[in-house]
């Protein structure tokens, strides 16, 4: 199957599928026997009423009958759910006060598991991310954890065994609105204010089976970062609570999953363990005893741009990286790397003295990073280096992902990418 | 000009039969599709697709606004398909496993086909709804403005994001 012949592909496989003459008829002949037959709605105790009154009995007792029937037929109405709205899964969500949340992403090993506790506002108390095993190839920092609680949030980088802390309130801020906006109060809350403002098309799937989950399909005007263009929540008919989310985004300009940017365009949210009571260390981080500590709050790390764009700010954090690390100045890399300590570098650049970089042979046009996280407020700066590797002399290149430093606005530092 | 899903709906509320008919020919292929993405067989696509249609049928009533009608439909086949498919894991214990196995081999469409017919239904719904509308029934894109409610502007994008999203896909696969 070529994918260039799209078309073609489709035909053949619609040809596949096939159809039969017969079919119409078949199904015509089923809804003819049908004993449901689809009308004005009718009022059922109505139309009861009538083939009630069309059989000879005295009235006295069609009325009897009628009070009878009525009694069942309301009793029997009481076990048909009732008509679902958002608001009802809201007001199920108010008592909400902790939850555990799964995240899967096509391609990721695990799910990104995350706890979360609310006060008695709904307002978020305390939370704990914890990223596990992520795809081969992928340019994060490998798993890690994130606790945030009182506007702090602490991240440990379990791969690079270090730890960052980010004190500087706005920032943490930041931190904890990124998964604070997987509070499914605040989904359905958003949902419902889209709805009134135009903005989402919302369609309500209610099954007669109370044991089976009501469908919410939300079609967006617009992309929006978390419901993508499309979110399909399904919400226990029960308890009226939210029991996973699943995201469609993406709109074909560039593709985020082939680029692995950390964007995906499908994601699947699970809701879990609504108000089970969570220990107070699991929003802790447990620090090893030999982890790296940065600290960003009494740091000034990377570049500010002066007299340069920020373009050229960006290439100049990097060349200044890798020129550092050729003259073994490791205090200056460390700040270039959004000040990673100069030892930790060392250790990692300067102890084999068989294995060195020798020289940057380019550093290419700056791109604009696409994911629409950053908010165009981080670069990725292609560039080739020449090594030495156990006596050989190699040849690598890296897009180093240069951003604003968390915490210091007007300083630019490489994030990742290394 | 082609009569649009809503209209065929009202006609049918009206007690127009034949409407339905015409509904059910504009839709036996899509939801042949949909049945097979799940049930990866297409002889039980077909009792499938004659279920859901007897379902949308007998819940046309309940159905708010006539215009998702095509979406709609498509829901209630997944959910026939799905309540089939958990009917067949039971029957599989008391069916020979020899006669299971050769009656799916013969329904099945090849891996290349269901892997396409599976990346259709991940398509964003205004996207696969044109795109099953276009490719499994005769009709053209003018049809489909006129089926589907919206401009041939409006359908021609979505047709060709659909082509893009697909093409990109399946090289991802390729």
């Amino acid at each position: 199957m070529n994918p260039e012949h799209i078309e073609q592909n489709l035909e053949q496989l619609a040809d596949a599928v096939g159809s039969r003459d017969s079919f119409v008829n078949d199904v015509m002949n089923r809804i003819e026997n049908s004993p449901v037959q689809p009308g004005k709605k009718q009022n059922r105790n109505v139309a009861f009423r009538r083939i009630l009154m069309k059989t000879p009995i005295k009235f006295t007792a069609a009325a009897t009958v009628l009070i009878a029937a009525t009694l069942s037929l309301t009793l029997f109405d009481k076990t048909v759910p009732s008509v679902y709205a958002l608001e009802q899964t809201v007001e199920a969500l108010n008592a909400m006060r902790s939850i555990h949340t799964r995240i899967y992403y096509p391609g990721y090993q695990d799910p990104v598991f995350v706890w979360a506790r609310f006060h008695k506002n709904g307002s978020t108390e305390a939370l704990r991310v914890s990223q596990s095993k992520f795809a081969p190839g992928d340019p994060h920092d490998g798993p890690k954890d994130i606790t945030w609680k009182n506007n702090v949030a602490q991240v440990l980088l379990k791969n690079k065994n270090t730890v960052v802390d980010i004190h500087d309130q706005t920032e943490a801020a930041k931190v904890g609105m990124l998964f604070q906006e997987l509070n499914p109060k605040l989904l359905v809350q958003k949902l419902e204010q889209m709805q009134k403002q135009g903005t989402a098309q919302i369609e309500i799937d209610q099954p007669d089976e109370i044991d089976q989950p009501i469908i919410i399909t939300a079609t967006l005007a617009e992309e929006n970062l978390l419901l993508g263009h499309q979110a399909v929540i399904l919400v226990d008919q029960a308890t009226k609570l939210v029991l996973s989310l699943e995201t469609l985004k993406g709109d074909g300009v560039f593709d985020l999953k082939t680029e692995h940017f950390g964007m995906y365009d499908f994601s699947r949210i699970e809701f879990f363990d609504y108000n089970q009571p969570l220990k107070d260390d699991i929003f802790s981080l447990k620090v090893p005893d030999d982890a790296t500590m940065i600290d960003l709050a009494t740091n000034i790390v990377g570049l500010s741009p002066g007299e340069m764009s920020i373009e050229e700010t960006a290439v100049e954090v990097v060349k200044r990286f890798w020129e550092s690390l050729i003259e073994q100045d490791y205090e200056v890399a460390g700040l270039m790397y959004g000040g990673v300590p100069a030892e930790k570098l060392q250790e990692a650049f300067g102890e084999q003295p068989e294995s060195k970089i020798l020289k940057v042979i380019s550093v290419d046009t700056v791109k604009i990073h696409p994911n629409p996280m950053f908010k165009n407020k981080a670069f990725l700066v292609p560039c080739t280096i020449e090594y030495l590797e156990e006596g050989q002399i190699k040849q690598k290149t890296y897009n180093c992902i240069v951003k604003e430093v968390d915490g210091q606005p007007g300083q630019w530092a490489i994030c990742g990418g290394i | 000009m082609k009569q649009s899903d809503a209209e065929l709906v009202q006609e049918i509320l009206a007690g127009n039969k034949q409407a339905f008919a015409l509904l059910v020919a504009r839709y036996e292929r899509p939801v042949r599709a949909v049945a097979i993405s799940i049930v990866k067989s297409s002889h039980t696509a077909d009792d499938i697709a004659q279920e859901a249609f007897v379902r949308s049928w007998q819940q046309l009533p309940n159905l708010r606004n006539p215009k998702v009608f095509g979406s709609w439909l498509m829901k209630i086949a997944r959910r026939c398909a799905i309540d089939s498919l958990k009917k067949q894991q039971s029957l599989k214990y008391s069916d020979s496993l020899d006669q299971m196995a050769a009656h799916e081999r013969n329904g099945r469409l090849d891996e290349k086909k269901q892997h396409l017919l599976e990346t259709i239904q991940k398509l964003p719904k205004s996207e696969r709804q044109v795109v099953m509308l276009r490719y499994f029934g005769p009709h053209t894109v003018r049809d489909l403005a006129d089926i589907v409610g919206s401009s041939v502007g409006t359908v021609t994008k979505q047709l060709s994001r659909a082509h893009k999203r697909l093409r990109s896909r399946l090289q991802e696969i390729e």
